[in-house]
C-alpha cells in the first residue's frame, strides 16, 4: 500500500486563509515542529478550489486545501513506506490527524476545526491502483478493517468516489450517526 | 519515488516509439550508472538536462528558513549535478513544439501532475509545461508516459534546440500569410536529435509567427525567428518566410536582424540546419555569458554571417525530409468538429458572460468558430483542470488544444453558437475567468518559488498586482486594460520584461546590514510588432511598494493620454526623466525598524535573506557610503538612458561607462583598497581585486558582468551606434546590480 491520501475536512467551512498557512508552515520548519525532514512551502492560493499553500516535505506534503470547494488538510504520501495496507491507511491517518490538531492549535486557526471521522482516502497510484471496480474490491476489506479499527464496525459510511477511470480511486469516510453517539 | 515506476515499462510496451523507447532506457540506465558512482557529476547533469530534468532552488541542500541558513538533512551523500542533492526536489519541462496538444495529452500530463508532482502544471512562456517537486528517479517513468501520448522532454533544457514557439492562432487567425504550423512542426521534428544539433555552445530558440503585427510568436527575441510571406514568382504564389536571426533577451537583450526577407518554403528546414553547424562550429563554448548565436552574429556581422551559412549549404547532402512534408501543409493543422453557427445575440446576455466574450474570445478567420483563451492565473493548471479542458476539448471541438506564450491555453475552432454552453462548462471548473491577455492576466516566471536563480518573488508579486487589479476602476477602463506587464525574479528575463508596457525583474538592496526585495521597473517595452522594442530600467522600488507604482504609471496614463497616444508613446513623450520623477519617493527603502515588511517578500513570511548578516555600526557607516556611490552610478547610468532618448549614442555610451567605473571604483574603496585616479588603473586594480579573485562572480552568471565593464573600457573611445550604447546601458545596470549583490555576498561571508 503506497502513495495515499488523506484528506481530513475542515467542519466550520470557513476559509482557511493562505496568508496564515504561509506563516503556520514556515514556523513549523523554522522551529522543527515535524519529524520528517520540511524542504518549502508552496503558494498555489491564486487557483480557485485548488491546492492551497502546500509543506512539501521529502516523505510527504501537507496542504491547506479546497480541493473540490471543500476546505481540509491533506497529507500525501511520496516515498516508498515498506509496511502493509492498514498500517499503510494508519501512518497516512495519523499524520494527518496530527497536522490538523497542530493547525488548531496555531494562532491564526482559532475557531477552525477538522474532524478526524470525516475524511477522504485516495490512492496516488494509477499503475497500482487504477479507478476500478477490482481495484475497489481490492482495497475494500483493507480499509474497513482500518476503519472498523478506527471507528468501530458498522459505525461509518465508507463511499467510494466516483468511477471516472481517469480519476483516481478515492473514497469517503464519515462516520454515522450510531459511531457519533458512542 | 513511486515503487510502481518498473510497471510502467511494460504496460506501455508497443506504445512508444522505439526511438523514444531506447533513449529513455539508455537515460535511466544513466540513473542507475550514477547511483553506483559511475558517471561523473558534470556529464549527468548535462544528460539530464537534455532530458528536461532541471533543478529546482534549495537542491544545493541547503535553504534559508528566515532564521538562518541550514542544511536539509537529506540522508544520501549522492548528487545528480555539482552541489545539487539526488533527493532534491527539481523541475521537469514537457515540450510542446508550437503549444499544440490533444486531449489524450492533456490527461496524460493531468495523471502526471497529481501522480509525481502537486496536481499542478505550469505553462511557461515558451509554451512547454513544468512540473515541479518531481524526484529524479520518477524522471525515465515520467517521461515514458509522455512518450505513449507522443510527447517528449527530450532537448527541453541544455544547450540544445528548445521548444519551438508558435502563434496559438496559426491557421484561424485573420492576419496571417498563412498557418505556420506544419512548418514549426517539421522544423521541431526535423532538429530533435539531429546530429548538427548536438554541439551547442548555448541553447538554441526558434519561432514562427504567421504576420507581422501581432506578438502571439515574439519573433524578434529569437535565435532564429520566421515570419510567414507570399510572394509572386513566375506568376505562381509562393510560400516563404522572412527570417531573423541573433535576437534574445537574457540579461542584455538583442533585437534580432533580418537575415532574409524571403526565404522558400523548400529551403527553410535546411537554412536552419546550415545555421545550425555555423553555429555548433563557430559558437563560443567555453565562456556560456557570450555563447548565444545573438553574440556570434554580432561578432561576425551579417554579411559573414550569411556567407559561412551559404558556404555550410552548399556542403549538405540532400536530405529528403526538408519537404517531405510539404505537399501535406495545406490540409491544414486542425479543423471544426461541429457545424459553423453564428452566437445569436440576447438582450439578456449576462454580465459575466459578456465580460468573458470580450477579453477571451476571438472571432477565427473561418465564418462562425471562436478561438476561446482560458486564462490561468500565473499560468498554474490543475489535473482536474487539465481533465476538464480535454472533456470540452472533445465535447466541442476536435481537441484542438494550444498553450500560448501569456501562459495560457486557447481551445480554437469552437462553433460561436456552443459559446454560453461553453462557457457554463467552464465556469464550474473556474476556467472562465475573463481578461486573457490583459493588465489582470500578468505573465511571470517561477522566480523564488522554485528557481535556482531567483532574487525576488515574481510569482508573488505578478499575483498580488492580479488581485489588485481586478479589484482596480483604473484598470477596468479601455486603456488600461490592453496593457501588458510582465515578472521575472531575475535579469535573466524568463517573465520577458523586456517586452512589456510594465515590465519588472528582481534585484535586491541593503539598508543598516538588512536586505530587501526591490523590482526594476522597466518601462517602454514593446509588445506588439513581435516584440517590436525593448525597454530600460528606470530604478529599483521595494518590492511591496511596486503596485502603488503600476496603480500611479497607469492613472497618470490615464489622465494624460492625448488622443489615441499608446502606451509606449505616452512614455516617450514624457520621457525617462520624468517616469522617473514620478516614482522617485517610492524608491526609498524604510529602515527595517520603520517597515519591517518592506524585508519580507510577497506571500512569504521569511526575513528576506537577512538572518545571517551582522548590523554592527562600524560596518552600517561603510555600507552607507557604498551605497552613495553606487546611487551615484544609478544615476549616471539612468542620465545616459536620456542621452539615448535624445538620440546622443555618443554621451549614452559615455555615461554608462562612466557608472561603471564609478561602481567599481566604490568597491575597491569599500574594500579599502586604494583607488586610482587614472581609469586604465581602476579596471587594472578591479580586475585584480575583484574579477581575478572572483569576489566579484554572481553564483551563476560568474565573471559576466565584469566582462560588460571591461568591454565597455576597451572600446570606450571607438564610435558608438544608438544600438551599442543601449546595450552598454542595459549592461552598466547590470554591472551595478552585481556591484550591490557582490557587496551582500562578501559582507555575508565576512559575517559567517
Amino acid at each position: 500500500m503506497q502513495h495515499l491520501s488523506v484528506k481530513i475536512f475542515e467542519q466550520s467551512g470557513a476559509e482557511l486563509n493562505s496568508s496564515s498557512a504561509i506563516a503556520v508552515f514556515h514556523r513549523w520548519i523554522q522551529r522543527g515542529h515535524l519529524k520528517e525532514l520540511a524542504i518549502d512551502v508552496a503558494d498555489y492560493a491564486h487557483i480557485p478550489c485548488g491546492p492551497g499553500v502546500i509543506l512539501v516535505c521529502y516523505d510527504g506534503s501537507y496542504a491547506l486545501e479546497n480541493v473540490g470547494g471543500r476546505y481540509g488538510l491533506q497529507y500525501q504520501r511520496k516515498s516508498r513506506l515498506d509496511v502493509d495496507h492498514q498500517q499503510a491507511l494508519r501512518a497516512a491517518y495519523d499524520l494527518a490527524v496530527a497536522a490538523c490538531q497542530r493547525v488548531e492549535g496555531e494562532p491564526e486557526f482559532k475557531g477552525h476545526k477538522f474532524d478526524p471521522r470525516e475524511f477522504s482516502i485516495t490512492w496516488n497510484d494509477r499503475a497500482l491502483y487504477p479507478n476500478t471496480d477490482e481495484s475497489w474490491a481490492h482495497v475494500q476489506p483493507g480499509v474497513a478493517t482500518f476503519l472498523d479499527n478506527l471507528l468501530g464496525a458498522r459505525q461509518y459510511q465508507l463511499t467510494r468516489t466516483g468511477e471516472d477511470r481517469r480519476e483516481r480511486l478515492s473514497a469517503e469516510v464519515r462516520e454515522t450517526p450510531q459511531g457519533a453517539a458512542r | 519515488m513511486k515503487v510502481s515506476n518498473h510497471l510502467w515499462k511494460d504496460r506501455l510496451n508497443g506504445r512508444i516509439a522505439p526511438q523514444l523507447g531506447a533513449e529513455i532506457d539508455a537515460y535511466e540506465n544513466e540513473i542507475a550508472l550514477k547511483k553506483q558512482g559511475k558517471l561523473d557529476d558534470k556529464v549527468f547533469a548535462e544528460a539530464r538536462l537534455r532530458r528536461g530534468s532541471y533543478g529546482q532552488r534549495y537542491d544545493n541542500g541547503f535553504r534559508h528558513d528566515g532564521i538562518e541558513r541550514r542544511k536539509l538533512g537529506y540522508t544520501t551523500d549522492l548528487t545528480k549535478g555539482p552541489g545539487t542533492v539526488w533527493d532534491a526536489p527539481g523541475m521537469q519541462r514537457i515540450k510542446i513544439p508550437f503549444g499544440g496538444l490533444n486531449a489524450e495529452q492533456l490527461e496524460a500530463i493531468a495523471d502526471l501532475a497529481e501522480e509525481y508532482s502537486v496536481g499542478v502544471a505550469h505553462i511557461t512562456t515558451r509554451q512547454d509545461f513544468q512540473l515541479h517537486y518531481i524526484h529524479i528517479e520518477d524522471t525515465p517513468t515520467i517521461m515514458r508516459r509522455l512518450a505513449a501520448v507522443g510527447i517528449t522532454t527530450r532537448e527541453a533544457c541544455g544547450n540544445t534546440v528548445r521548444n519551438v514557439t508558435g502563434c496559438p492562432l496559426a491557421g484561424v487567425c485573420r492576419d496571417q500569410a498563412f498557418d505556420v504550423t506544419p512548418y514549426a512542426k517539421a522544423l521541431a521534428y526535423f532538429l530533435l536529435g539531429h546530429p548538427d544539433t548536438q554541439d551547442f555552445g548555448r541553447k538554441f530558440k526558434i519561432a514562427f509567427s504567421g504576420c507581422d503585427t501581432n506578438p502571439c510568436a515574439l519573433v524578434h527575441i529569437h535565435d532564429f525567428g520566421c515570419i510567414a510571406r507570399v510572394r509572386e514568382v513566375d506568376g505562381q504564389t509562393k510560400r516563404g518566410f522572412e527570417v531573423y536571426v541573433g535576437g534574445g533577451l537574457g540579461t542584455v537583450p538583442y533585437q534580432a536582424k533580418l537575415y532574409d526577407e524571403f526565404v522558400s518554403e523548400e529551403e527553410l528546414l535546411p537554412l536552419a540546419q546550415s545555421m545550425a553547424r555555423v553555429f555548433a562550429r563557430l559558437g563560443e563554448k567555453k565562456n556560456r555569458n557570450t555563447a548565444r548565436m545573438k553574440f556570434l552574429v554580432a561578432k561576425l556581422g551579417m554579411e559573414e554571417f550569411k556567407r559561412l551559412v551559404n558556404e555550410e549549404r552548399a556542403m549538405l547532402a540532400r536530405d529528403s525530409r526538408w519537404t517531405a512534408y510539404i505537399e501535406h501543409v495545406d490540409r491544414g493543422s486542425d479543423g471544426p468538429l461541429r457545424p459553423a453557427q453564428l452566437l445569436q445575440i440576447s438582450a439578456t446576455e449576462p454580465e459575466d458572460f459578456r465580460a468573458w466574450k470580450a477579453s477571451n474570445v476571438y472571432r477565427q478567420r473561418q465564418f462562425g468558430y471562436a478561438t476561446v483563451t482560458l486564462t490561468l492565473p500565473l499560468g498554474d493548471i490543475t489535473s482536474s483542470q487539465l481533465r476538464t479542458v480535454a472533456t470540452l476539448s472533445r465535447k466541442y471541438a476536435r481537441e484542438t488544444v494550444r498553450n500560448t506564450t501569456e501562459q495560457n491555453i486557447v481551445l480554437r475552432w469552437v462553433s460561436e453558437k456552443d459559446l454560453p454552453a461553453l462557457f457554463t462548462e467552464l465556469k464550474v471548473a473556474h476556467l472562465a475567468a475573463p481578461g486573457a491577455g490583459t493588465i489582470v492576466d500578468p505573465v511571470a516566471c517561477p522566480g523564488t518559488d522554485t528557481c535556482k536563480l531567483g532574487i525576488s518573488s515574481s510569482r508573488g508579486l505578478a499575483g498580488e498586482l492580479r488581485l489588485r487589479l481586478a479589484q482596480s476602476a483604473t484598470a477596468r477602463q479601455e486603456e488600461i486594460r490592453g496593457l501588458h506587464i510582465k515578472v521575472s525574479g531575475c535579469f535573466n528575463s524568463c517573465g520577458q520584461h523586456h517586452i512589456a508596457d510594465l515590465g519588472f525583474y528582481g534585484v535586491s538592496r541593503t539598508k543598516d546590514g538588512y536586505s530587501a526585495p526591490h523590482f526594476q521597473v522597466v518601462l517602454g517595452g514593446q509588445w506588439s510588432d513581435n516584440a517590436g522594442s525593448y525597454g530600460l530600467a528606470i530604478g529599483a522600488i521595494p518590492s511591496k511598494r511596486v503596485p502603488e507604482a503600476v496603480d500611479r504609471i497607469t492613472s497618470r496614463f490615464l489622465r494624460e493620454r492625448q488622443s489615441d497616444e499608446t502606451f509606449q508613446a505616452f512614455i516617450r513623450r514624457i520621457g525617462k526623466a520624468e517616469c522617473k520623477a514620478m516614482l522617485d519617493d517610492l524608491t526609498v527603502l524604510a529602515p527595517p525598524g520603520q517597515d519591517p515588511g518592506a524585508y519580507t517578500d510577497w506571500h512569504d513570511v521569511r526575513k528576506y535573506n537577512v538572518g545571517d548578516m551582522g548590523t554592527g555600526e562600524c560596518a552600517g557607516e561603510v555600507v552607507s557610503r557604498l551605497d552613495r556611490e553606487l546611487a551615484a552610478s544609478e544615476r549616471e547610468a539612468f542620465e545616459a538612458q536620456l542621452a539615448e532618448e535624445k538620440g546622443d549614442a555618443e554621451r549614452a555610451a559615455s555615461l554608462a561607462y562612466q557608472a561603471m567605473l564609478r561602481g567599481a571604483a566604490a568597491l575597491l574603496d569599500w574594500r579599502s583598497f586604494p583607488v586610482p585616479k587614472n581609469a586604465d588603473e581602476v579596471v587594472a586594480a578591479f580586475r585584480k581585486e575583484f574579477y581575478d579573485t572572483q569576489l566579484f562572480f554572481d553564483p551563476f552568471a560568474g565573471g559576466k558582468f565584469a566582462q560588460y565593464f571591461f568591454g565597455a573600457h576597451t572600446h570606450k573611445d571607438e564610435p558608438h551606434t544608438l544600438e551599442v550604447s543601449h546595450r552598454l546601458i542595459e549592461e552598466a545596470q547590470l554591472f551595478i546590480e552585481c556591484c550591490h549583490s557582490s557587496t551582500q555576498r562578501i559582507s555575508s561571508a565576512t559575517l559567517a
